[in-house]
């Protein structure tokens, strides 16, 4: 694409590019699906609004080199994922280094709280397991995307994809078999 | 618990979550990059 047009010799001419992407088009119409995700992988609101807002300022970053709102859109997504991974690093290792002054309160335990037990029980069992597997169930059954769209959002094969969500399948079945 | 429990079981945890958690959270106004002084 040009940004600019040569007629002769002469420039005479010097247009703005071409908005491909409207970023703030997209922050209205996915910042709240992509805080659910994000509350999905952090556990708690406060965290899941930071990852989606610097989600948002890399998105704006990127904006220029981005095709078309899917384009942008799947960016989010991957930026929500790798975001939440560096808030979980970043609790993992305050938890090791600030154990006596950290509270015991859970991320989020307020509205934890209000799930019915069904409900905590899955999501305890979900937690328990690997990160991989744990974000690959939330794409499938939260976000509803496909094999490839989470492939490309995670940055892994599609054949990874389908191993972690058969183990964590499996290893839920195991953990959840006696329930209701 | 059949496979097909198990992604039930998932899907309403998560929306219950995702719904109990940040179903009302306040849209904060787009940041000032964003050319945005609208309020969601």
């Amino acid at each position: 694409m040009h940004a600019g047009r040569d007629v002769g010799a002469h420039e005479v001419e010097v247009t703005a590019p071409a908005v491909l992407v409207d970023v703030p088009a997209l922050y209205q119409s996915h910042w709240r699906a992509m805080v659910r995700l994000a509350v999905l992988l952090v556990d708690d609101v406060a965290s899941a609004e930071d990852v989606v807002q610097d989600a948002f300022i890399a998105l704006h970053r990127r904006a220029s080199a981005l095709r078309d709102p899917d384009a942008a859109a799947a960016y989010l997504r991957a930026s929500v994922v790798n975001l939440s991974r560096s808030v979980i690093r970043r609790r993992q290792v305050a938890r090791k280094h600030l154990k006596v002054a950290e509270p015991e309160a859970t991320p989020g335990a307020d509205e934890y709280a209000l799930l019915r037990a069904e409900h905590r029980q899955t999501l305890d069992a979900v937690h328990s397991l690997p990160r991989r597997q744990q974000e690959v169930l939330i794409l499938r059954y939260w976000s509803g995307l496909s094999e490839r769209e989470i492939a490309e959002t995670l940055g892994i094969s599609a054949g990874s994809v389908k191993s972690a969500a058969s183990r964590g399948i499996a290893t839920l079945q195991r953990q959840l078999g006696g329930g209701s | 618990m059949s496979e097909d429990d198990i992604e039930r079981r998932l899907s309403d945890a998560f929306t219950a979550q995702a719904f109990a958690a940040a179903g009302d959270a306040r849209p904060v106004p787009p940041p000032a990059f964003l050319g945005g002084a609208q309020p969601l």
